[in-house]
């Protein structure tokens, strides 16, 4: 399969050059156009027995994740590459992704206001509701689609888009065939006599359709499921608008417990900005909107669409903890942001400026009653439960109330104060049957230029909880020489733990080194158990102690 | 512009084919299965009817008390009531999730377990249940002390038996079809709404097993632990499905006939079949009974 792949991709290359006249000027101008680019990553470790902190046993000892992408341009022309290797895979990712494979490549020409992908491609139709291929290494997540993926521009302000193939499955596809198709149309540009108007509008619709062979003996189930949508976006000065609602057909899977009942969601996003102010509002509600090309697949498998997540992101190691992962099965949402910069030269903006922001998110359930006083709520082969639109479950899943103020306060120091209140649901999330956690955590976020080669940054973090795994305290300085060196020391300690045999340091000890665009980086140190997730799709990572070498470089 | 609209055209065309690929199913949603090719057999009398108990064990491999709750009920079956005990360990839970290493062993029912572990709102791991009876007058299911589920068992035992319940299998292991024929047959009149409900349990599966105690086994892990009594799947959905609703004479008996053809996975020589019955208003088992596959 992997080298079928391989052999693919070169035999498709040297069959276009076959068509191309070769001649000196013709080998110089295509040679002069001809453009290479492409970045690669390994990450290894090696796996230190820690039974302290829960570290499972390693029998490999020392484990690697690499790949390398490659991406040739000439012109309209483009073809790329992924080689991924998984010897075995790190600690975390899915135990599937398992050898050396190129389970990503493509071919892609434009001609004729067409743009045509055949492979591997990435692409989403409007907020994703519907469909979305993406990927993210951190995660170990890949649902690119291996097929035909053309799009066409056949009027200015008309953009429509099709896709049809299957999805990436680990070195494998998934069992479903994907077809879509997805059309947006900006009226402001299409009508010349609207171009310059500041009220602005265009309205999209998607459609994607999955079919997979259905042979159960106990459950009648769709060999097609389709999604559906609509969408638009209104701009008029400082305020843009927008909202999507999609629709699913009965598609009984296992994520949803083999219900009949259809899916839907609304999505909607108000914006204002102007200089020194931004506002943002934005609300969604889903409802059994799992849809996936294998109606058996569980986690973040083979994952159609993609649900946007509400809840405040941030790389600061204690309020990360508790990550807020989407819930397949409905859940309602909602973020509120506001960002002001205060006036540099001011009283408050000082020299060098000042700003500040406030972010609301919550996550409910979504009201579910039994369809009739028989069955219960999510009974399979059922319509599984009977939901009213405007009302809202009791349960909380989550809720982040976070204030950050930053300032420079001269060319040598500036901070930044970060506060945040983090209820986590923890049996909803990750599946744990603790109470739910109320933390508050404190950030204090330093860093001194000492010239324009040295710098030194720190991050003290405290986290208050009694729930959970308790109080956490953290503390980290970085000590960067530009623009080549790095070093960091850091601890999260868990003092607060009610086990007193888990109170415990995760400390680290880090390096980095960079040369050019090529970068290696060293660490030593534990990393505590819990869950990493990017807008919303989550992974667990198990507890680990070790040593880490990460190197990454592009061209 | 013609071509535009050529493409439009053409356009619509995909997605009104595209549109029509939807398969929109009409209840009931699950097929009635064939059990033409299962023959009822003839079932013997019962002669001395006596009441038997399912106790539903919420489990899992990282439930460190779960061993020594499993200990506690198979010293009731086995040192006190033999066949009139029915277990079904029901792995269900973050705590019986598969994980990457030694604890990779999926014994999780499907969903089935996550059903009845959401809809019996089991708050912690180990808990069992003696035919869902409220016996302190609140709860279906019970943790620690685990000393205290022998007189919990007996208290439920002592009641007379309503129905009789009888499992007959015909295996074909070439196949892999199993048919299960039940009868159940009403020693009194009855006016209740009952379901029936029939799943799969294996014994002797070897795994690790997260343990506290060290008189049932090695701390914190006992690498070789014997899960029994696993549930597996179910015949007729998580919940069941109706056996009478109400007005049964007193003598009349339904039989009903299931077939399932058994995942290659399972050991079948180590399989068995449990049935109950149970009251849909208060969920409490009147009767079960279990059956070896072989």
């Amino acid at each position: 399969m992997k080298f079928k792949n391989t052999r693919l991709l070169l035999f498709s290359i040297l069959f276009l050059f076959s068509f191309t006249r070769v001649n000196a000027q013709g080998v110089e101008k295509f040679l002069k156009n001809s453009q290479i680019s492409g970045n690669f990553q390994f990450d290894g470790m090696y796996y230190i027995d820690d039974s302290a902190i829960g570290a499972p046993d390693v029998p490999q000892k020392v484990l690697m994740n690499a790949f390398a992408n490659v991406n040739y341009t000439n012109g309209p022309f483009s073809a790329g590459f992924r080689f991924e290797n998984y010897l075995y895979a790190l600690q975390g990712y899915d135990p599937r992704y398992k050898g050396i494979g190129i389970p990503y490549r493509y071919i892609s020409f434009e001609k004729d206001k067409f743009t045509i992908t055949v492979g591997n491609s990435y692409d989403q139709f409007g907020s994703g509701l519907v469909y979305r291929a993406w990927q993210d290494a951190s995660l170990g997540f890949d649902n690119s689609l291996d097929g035909v993926n053309i799009r066409v521009n056949p009027w200015k302000g008309i953009t429509i888009k099709g896709v049809w193939g299957k999805q990436r499955f680990y070195f494998e596809h998934g069992p479903g065939v994907v077809r879509g198709g997805d059309a947006e149309f900006s009226i402001n540009d299409i009508f010349s006599q609207l171009n310059n108007k500041q009220l602005r509008v265009s309205i999209g619709g998607s459609f994607v359709s999955k079919f997979q062979e259905a042979d159960d003996p106990v459950y009648k189930l769709p060999k097609n499921v389709a999604s559906y949508g609509g969408r638009g976006t209104i701009s008029y000065k400082n305020f843009i608008v927008n909202g999507e609602y999609v629709h699913k057909i009965n598609d009984p899977s296992t994520i949803n417990n083999r219900i009949y009942k259809p899916g839907n969601a609304t999505f909607i996003q108000l914006t204002y900005a102007q200089k020194g102010l931004g506002l943002y509002l934005a609300a969604i509600r889903t409802d059994n909107m799992s849809f996936k090309s294998d109606r058996d697949a569980e986690g973040n498998d083979l994952n159609i669409n993609y649900i946007p997540s509400m809840a405040k992101q941030t790389t600061y190691s204690l309020p990360a903890i508790y990550t807020y992962g989407t819930q397949p099965k409905g859940e309602f949402g909602l973020q509120a942001q506001g960002i002001y910069t205060f006036k540099k030269k001011t009283k408050l903006g000082g020299k060098y400026g000042t700003s500040f922001s406030i972010t609301y998110s919550r996550y409910n359930a979504i009201h579910k009653k039994q369809i009739d006083e028989n069955t219960p709520i999510d009974s399979t082969g059922t319509l599984g439960y009977k939901s009213d639109y405007f009302k809202i479950g009791k349960d909380v899943y989550y809720e982040n109330f976070n204030f950050e103020f930053s300032k420079k306060v001269n060319k040598v120091f500036k901070f930044m104060v970060d506060y945040f209140y983090i209820m986590y649901n923890s049996k909803v999330i990750e599946g744990h049957e603790i109470p739910n956690i109320h933390s508050h955590t404190f950030v204090v976020d330093m860093t001194f230029n000492i010239n324009d080669k040295h710098s030194i940054r720190t991050e003290l973090q405290h986290m208050y909880a009694k729930q959970g795994e308790g109080s956490w305290a953290y503390g980290m300085v970085e000590y960067t020489i530009a623009p080549k060196w790095f070093f960091s020391v850091s601890d999260q300690y868990n003092y607060g733990n009610s086990i007193t045999e888990k109170r415990l340091h995760y400390y680290s000890v880090a390096t980095a080194f960079a040369i050019g665009s090529t970068r290696i980086a060293l660490n030593y140190g534990r990393q505590r158990a819990g869950i990493l997730c990017v807008g919303g799709v989550c992974r667990y990572v198990p507890a680990a102690n070790g040593l880490t070498l990460s190197i990454t470089s592009s061209f | 512009m013609r071509k535009i609209a050529l493409f439009l055209g053409f356009s619509s065309v995909v997605f009104i084919a595209l549109f029509l690929s939807c398969d929109k199913v009409e209840p009931p949603y699950m097929n009635v299965t064939d059990v033409s090719d299962c023959p009822v057999p003839v079932f013997p009398d019962i002669t001395t009817p006596e009441k038997t108990i399912l106790i539903e064990e919420f489990t899992g491999h990282r439930c460190v008390y779960c061993p020594t709750g499993a200990y506690y009920l198979h010293q009731i079956k086995e040192q006190s009531y033999g066949s009139r005990v029915i277990i079904l360990a029901i792995h269900a839970s973050g705590l019986a999730d598969p994980e990457v290493g030694n604890y990779d062993l999926d014994l999780r029912p499907e969903n089935h377990g996550e059903e009845l572990y959401s809809y019996f709102v089991i708050p912690v791991e180990p808990q069992a249940g003696f035919n869902r009876e409220k016996i302190d007058g609140t709860h279906n299911f019970y943790g620690n002390p685990f000393s205290s589920w022998q007189a919990k068992a007996e208290q439920v035992l002592a009641q007379s038996p309503v129905i009789t319940l009888q499992i007959i299998n015909n295996y074909d292991s070439a196949t892999r079809k199993l048919c299960s024929h039940v009868k159940a047959k009403f020693l009194s009149s009855n006016t209740q709404n009952l379901k029936i409900a029939l799943y799969i349990s294996e014994d002797s599966i070897i795994g690790y097993q997260s343990n506290n105690n060290s008189t049932v086994g090695t701390t914190p892990d006992i690498v070789d632990y014997v899960f029994m009594d696993v549930m597996r799947d179910e015949f007729v959905g998580t919940f069941g499905e109706t056996l009478t609703t109400g007005g049964v004479a007193q003598d009349s008996a339904v039989i009903r006939t299931y077939k399932k053809i058994l995942n290659p996975s399972w050991n079948d020589k180590h399989c068995k079949v449990v049935a109950y019955v149970y009251d849909t208003d208060t969920d409490v088992v009147l009767q079960a009974a279990e059956q070896e596959v072989y």
